[in-house]
């Protein structure tokens, strides 16, 4: 009888902590859904849009950018103004130092999601680290690993949030797809192939223009074949003076295939004095 | 009883001290200010 | 039933060396598992079989890793006391986790497998990087065994003198080599929350000593060391209690009463410290990841914190519960009853503003008519300083039901007993003053350093312990001891000794929910994402349902343990005619 009456107890102890769980507000937290834009075809307001989707979702950004206090609560805030003034701050000294209007706030919001500890804002800093140490995580690393273009998105959603000009532009083509469930065959010519890895984004290949990396021409005198392999491969194990580390994507041994690789080897070779 | 009140006042100012120099050393420990520097700028 | 562990022992070693990854391996990055790399068997997905059988194993490990600490200590009392009473239940408490020795084994044997056949992919990365630890864990495993049969079997061969203390040092052994399988199957939980020793493909690049050490690994160990012990105490606990509601005699019944008084304290010794060791973890998970701390505690785990004030709070008050009637065997134990409704109201006051959430989750009507999410009253009761501060004099409240309980059982002959009455008090009141001030320092705070002020609250809180009982030892020398009389205890009393360890066992699970759920759905953070079709954290509600079906499943099992304890110790009377 006794066992009873102790069994009957204990699960009725049970049951009132099992009904208190069901009890209080109930969430489901389910992984952020992949979503699959058509990045060639975003107009600004696209891109903005995007940003929107991506800070409250993918991005996970108002798991701390809220009004709890653990960072600045960037929906609440005047944010042209804010970004302004932290520019502003004799402690600043990042990439936005020496840029005006919308190209230093973009510049400044490119900076924090990338390298958050580039600028703490005062009283957000890690414990103990006098606010020179960021507690955000970088958006482009895992567990967030944000691509380019959703960087770009957010950045954009972010100057339209502050009311300047979004100085973001839309990727005029679409980046290299990921290595998973790519149907397409290997580049045939050394321009496909450049096309293909859009090396002419930065470098000022086909009449381009471009200027982020350095110019190749002469490049085959410089570096030789096996150089200019390196250079493609690993991009960080030698940066041409003047310009940054990680910026030249860092996976194509992962995306390139070997023919693709010597035929832009090829190409690069050839750019004499005289190059195209 | 003014005996026991007096070691109890005594008690109570030994006490404070030593846990007035515990918490400052706790949030020191911790890299923390403490008192006036604490307060956000105006 | 020996047979159990070594048939295990033997299963665990063969399937670490078929399994055994290829060295060369070692420095690649992780796998990307896809959805078809988790098995279904027989329709079930691998979530709630793993689940339910880690559960299960832990709520056993964690009490036969923690019987033989306080089995120990105990022994050693009745050594150095030499009062013989102690070493019988040192004895009796061995009894219960020998035959819960086996059944550990067979659940841990059986998650094993069932982590191999569902997580596959999971598995062949962890086996990478943990390398060779897994022998050294079958070993380990082996050496528990070898220890624990010694440490039992060899109990009244190494009864007195310098054997006895020989006894104690196979006590120590034991329980030294059980800790340390405790901690090298800390790290690899720890590994999948915070990843240590490896580069951000998860391709391992420091030594197995980089990758155990993560920034969570000692806080883990520190907490589940003391937790283990507050849990052993409280199933002990029960059995005492049960066997006292079923005594038949006066014997039985002080007997029984006495083992349920000690098991009581030890949860409570294990108990009081552990706030401090959580504080901890979560202060490393914070450092670690500040998105991971705020998933739990500010994101969507963070009403489970408050279930889990409704556990600790029933723990509390069944604890103190159980020792104001304790007062009741002692003489002088009836001047303190007047004590118990001032801490009774500190308890349930506390146990209140812990309750109180910070935001409420509202529909937009409620929104509305409340003028926000919070409540313009007990709303800033729902954040830190106020938490902290309500558990913290919780915490001392109990002390103060222990200490009045110690007090009672004795007259104080020394001529200074009244000065050191004075400064105890005075210790109180400074403390309790310190601890109150301390959160509201946090309320006028910005937000990181709030946290940052529970500490001088938690040193405050053992520094009273650890105070008190020197002053009271002091006071003790030439104590005249009143007598106890053991026995003396209302029915309901025992009942407080059944919410213990049910209580702790369900926070047991909720703990293990939070602990999976912050690692969202990443099998190994950052490193590893989880591609299953279990991808997601279930609802509070779910889990809860899940957790007490294990419970139930683990009641059942600790049961059917108390009862083969007592089944051991009976002997069928021969019938007459027949020589005994």
């Amino acid at each position: 009888m006794t066992f009873v009456r102790v069994v009957v107890f204990s699960l009725a102890v049970l049951l009132s902590y099992t009904l208190f769980a069901n009890i209080v507000p109930q969430v489901q937290s389910s992984p952020p859904a992949e979503e699959t834009v058509d990045v060639a075809s975003l107009d600004v307001a696209g891109l903005v849009a995007w940003g929107e989707r991506l800070f409250g979702g993918k991005g996970t950004c108002t798991l701390c950018h809220n009004d709890r206090g653990r960072a600045p609560d960037l929906l609440a805030i005047d944010l042209g103004t804010e970004f302004a003034a932290r520019i502003a701050d004799p402690r600043y000294a990042g990439k936005a130092k020496g840029l005006e209007g919308a190209a230093a706030i973009g510049a400044y919001l490119r900076e924090s999601l990338l390298d958050p500890s580039a600028y703490v804002v005062p009283g957000f800093g890690k414990k103990g680290s006098n606010d020179s140490v960021s507690p955000m995580p970088v958006v482009s690393r895992a567990p967030i690993s944000l691509s380019e273009a959703e960087v770009d998105a957010v950045i954009a959603f972010l100057e339209d949030r502050a009311g300047v000009e979004v100085t973001v532009t839309p990727p005029a083509e679409a980046p290299p797809a990921p290595a998973e469930g790519e149907a397409e065959g290997p580049a045939e010519t050394a321009q496909a192939a450049i096309e293909k890895f859009g090396c002419a984004t930065c470098h000022d290949l086909f009449g381009s223009g471009a200027d982020v990396g350095p110019k190749l021409v002469g490049v085959g005198e410089r570096l030789g074949r096996d150089g200019i392999r390196r250079a493609i491969l690993e991009p960080n194990a030698e940066i041409a003076k003047g310009f940054e580390p990680d910026v030249m994507p860092g996976d194509f041994a992962e995306q390139m295939r070997v023919s693709e690789l010597e035929l832009i080897v090829d190409y690069l070779m050839s750019l004499g004095q005289g190059g195209q | 009883m003014a005996k026991r009140l007096t070691v109890f006042a005594l008690a109570l100012i030994l006490w404070a001290g030593y846990f007035y120099a515990i918490d400052r050393a706790i949030m020191h420990g911790q890299g923390l200010p403490v008192g006036a520097d604490l307060m956000p700028p105006a | 039933m020996r047979r159990g562990p070594l048939v295990v022992l033997l299963l665990a070693l063969a399937a670490a060396f078929l399994l055994l990854p290829d060295l060369a391996f070692a420095g690649e990055p992780a796998p990307v598992p896809s959805r078809a790399d988790y098995p279904t068997v027989g329709g079930m997905t691998g979530r709630p079989v793993v689940w339910a059988l880690a559960q299960m194993h832990l709520f056993l490990a964690a009490f036969v890793l923690a019987v033989p600490m306080f089995v120990l200590v105990i022994e050693l009392t009745g050594v150095l006391s030499e009062d013989a009473r102690y070493d019988s239940m040192a004895r009796e408490f061995m009894r219960i986790s020998m035959a819960a020795y086996a059944l550990t084994a067979l659940v841990g044997g059986g998650l094993t497998l069932a982590l191999f056949v569902f997580y596959p992919v999971v598995m062949d990365y962890l086996l990478r990087v943990f390398d060779g630890q897994v022998l050294v864990y079958a070993l380990l495993f082996g050496l528990e065994s070898v220890f624990l049969y010694l440490y039992y079997y060899s109990w009244d061969a190494l009864r007195f003198g310098n054997r006895k203390w020989f006894h104690l040092s196979l006590g120590l052994v034991l329980n030294a080599v059980g800790s340390t399988l405790m901690f090298v199957a800390n790290a690899w939980v720890t590994f999948m929350m915070a990843p240590s020793g490896v580069d951000s493909t998860g391709a391992v690049t420091g030594s197995i000593w980089q990758i155990m050490r993560g920034p969570l690994w000692n806080p883990l160990n520190l907490h589940r060391f003391l937790a283990n012990i507050a849990y052993g105490g409280a199933i002990v606990g029960a059995y005492a209690a049960y066997r006292f509601l079923s005594a038949r005699t006066a014997e039985e019944r002080a007997h029984y009463d006495w083992m349920g008084y000690t098991s009581n304290l030890i949860a409570v010794i294990g108990f009081l410290p552990l706030p401090f060791a959580g504080y901890w973890l979560m202060a490393e998970i914070y450092a670690y990841s500040q998105q991971m701390g705020i998933t739990a505690m500010g994101g969507i785990l963070a009403w489970l914190f408050i279930i889990q004030a409704v556990l600790i709070g029933s723990i509390l008050l069944a604890a103190n519960y159980y020792l104001w009637c304790g007062l009741g065997r002692t003489e002088g134990g009836r001047r303190y009853t007047p004590f118990v409704p001032f801490i009774a109201l500190v308890l349930v006051g506390g146990f209140l503003v812990w309750v109180t959430p910070h935001t409420l989750i509202l529909t937009p009507e409620e929104v509305r008519m409340l003028g926000g999410t919070r409540h313009k009253v007990l709303g800033p009761l729902g954040i830190m300083p106020a938490k902290n501060t309500a558990v913290n004099l919780m915490l001392l409240a109990t002390f103060v039901s222990f200490q009045l309980f110690r007090r009672a059982g004795r007259i104080a002959t020394v001529r200074w007993a009244w000065a050191g009455n004075a400064v105890i008090v005075a210790l109180y009141a400074v403390a309790v003053a310190n601890i109150v001030g301390a959160g509201l320092y946090g309320y006028v705070t910005p937000t990181v350093y709030k946290v940052g002020s529970s500490v001088p609250q938690v040193a405050t809180t053992l520094s009273v312990i650890v105070f008190s009982l020197l002053i009271d030892g002091a006071m003790n020398r030439g104590a005249v001891r009143r007598e106890v009389h053991w026995g003396r205890m209302a029915v309901r009393s025992q009942y407080a000794l059944f919410v213990l360890p049910v209580a702790f066992t369900w926070m047991m699970g909720l703990m293990g929910y939070i602990r999976s759920s912050v690692r969202t759905n990443w099998h190994v953070y950052t490193i590893m994402k989880d591609a299953s079709p279990d991808a997601y954290i279930p609802t509070i509600g779910d889990a809860g349902n899940a957790i007490t079906l294990v419970t139930v499943g683990f009641m059942a099992v600790i049961i059917f343990v108390f009862w083969l304890t007592q089944l051991g110790s009976i002997k069928q009377p021969a019938p007459s005619g027949l020589a005994e």
